[in-house]
C-alpha cells in the first residue's frame, strides 16, 4: 500500500457510492510483472500451511468450473497441485505486479488447475481465467489480501522455499 | 485493465475496498486496499510513468507494475453480475488529466445512474494521463 500523497497534489474528488467502480481501460497491454528477489523470512509453520490450504481449497472451490455442488471443503477434481510459501509482502507484492514497502511477512499460496472467478471488470470483458490460481495471506490475521488469476504456472521459488502440499 | 472499487459485502463477507489490474497472458490481480470503506471515497487512477498506474482509493491504493498500457477509455459505474440485480451509483464528476491540466466530461452538479443501465464511459484518442471519479469537495 502507498500514502495518498499523490492524491493530495490534484483537486480533492470523491465518489458518493458504495460499490462504485472506476476503471481504465487498454486496447493493448505489453508488459508482464516482475518478481523481485526474497528476502529471507521465517518458514511457513505447519499451523499456516493448514489454514493456507483450508483458504485454498474455498477459493479453488469458488473458481472453478467443476467446483459446483462442492462443499468447499475438499479440492475440486481440476486441482493438479498446491504449493505455500512464506515471503514478505515486498516480495509478494512484486509477484502480482505491484509494489510495497512493508516488511511484513506473508503467506503466498499457488493452485495449479482450471480457473474462472467472477470478478470485476469492465462491461463486456470476459471473467478472468487461468491455470494458477494465486492468494496471499496475512497471517496475523488469516485474511487474503491478494488473489490472483494466470494463464501460466509460475514457479513460487521466486518467493522463497515451496512446499509442495499437493 | 486498472479498476478500484468497493464489493458492498454479502452475508458472509464484509464491504472492502479493492484495485485490480490485467496483464498478458490472463494474468489477473485482485487486491484488498480497505475493510468496510465509507459511502463516500476518493477513486483515482492515475498514470505515474510510462510502465505504471497508480490507483489510490479512499487514502489507501496500489501501483500497477510493468503495464505499459495504451489507456483509450475509462469508465464509472457500478456493477452487477444479474439483470434481475439492482444497483445505483452516484457520482458527480469525472476528469481526466492530459499531464498539465484537467478536463471535466460532465459539467452538471450530480449524474446518477440507476438500474442496469451502461456505465458512464469517456474516451480518448489522444493519450490520457489519468482519470478521476467524484465531485469537488
Amino acid at each position: 500500500m502507498r500514502a495518498r500523497n499523490g492524491l493530495l497534489r490534484h483537486p480533492k474528488l470523491y465518489a458518493l457510492l458504495t460499490g462504485v467502480l472506476v476503471t481504465l481501460a487498454a486496447a493493448t497491454i505489453f508488459a508482464a510483472a516482475g518478481v523481485h528477489s526474497s528476502p529471507v523470512v521465517e518458514p511457513i509453520t505447519a499451523s499456516e500451511q493448514a489454514q493456507a490450504e483450508k483458504l485454498a481449497i474455498a477459493y479453488a472451490n469458488i473458481a472453478s468450473s467443476d467446483g459446483k455442488g462442492s462443499d468447499g471443503t475438499t479440492w475440486p477434481d481440476s486441482v493438479v497441485s498446491f504449493h505455500v510459501v512464506a515471503s514478505s509482502r515486498g516480495a509478494a507484492a512484486a509477484f502480482a505486479g505491484s509494489q510495497s514497502d512493508s516488511d511484513s511477512r506473508v503467506i503466498v499460496a499457488a493452485i495449479a488447475g482450471d480457473f474462472t472467478l467472477i470478478a470485476p471488470g469492465p462491461p463486456g470483458s470476459e471473467y478472468p481465467s487461468g491455470h494458477q490460481l494465486v492468494i496471499v495471506i496475512d497471517p496475523a490475521t488469516d485474511s487474503v489480501t491478494d488473489v490472483g488469476v494466470s494463464g501460466e504456472v509460475r514457479d513460487l521459488k521466486a518467493l522463497g522455499d515451496p512446499v509442495s502440499l499437493r | 485493465m486498472v479498476q478500484s472499487g468497493a464489493f458492498p459485502g454479502t452475508p458472509t463477507a464484509s464491504p472492502f475496498g479493492f484495485w485490480v489490474d490485467q496483464r498478458p497472458g490472463q494474468n489477473w490481480w485482485l487486491h484488498s486496499l480497505l475493510e468496510q470503506p465509507l459511502q463516500s471515497v476518493h477513486v483515482s487512477i492515475e498514470r505515474a510513468s510510462a510502465s505504471s498506474f497508480q490507483v489510490y482509493f479512499d487514502g489507501v491504493g496500489g501501483l500497477s507494475t510493468s503495464n505499459s498500457m495504451a489507456s483509450t477509455s475509462a469508465e464509472i459505474g457500478s456493477e452487477i453480475t444479474t439483470s434481475l440485480a439492482r444497483s445505483r451509483a452516484s457520482f458527480s464528476g469525472m476528469y481526466w488529466s492530459d499531464g498539465s491540466s484537467w478536463h471535466p466530461k460532465w459539467k452538471s452538479s450530480l449524474y446518477t445512474n440507476f438500474g442496469h443501465d451502461a456505465p458512464n464511459t469517456f474516451a480518448w484518442t489522444t493519450q490520457g494521463s489519468a482519470a478521476w471519479a467524484g465531485s469537488p469537495c
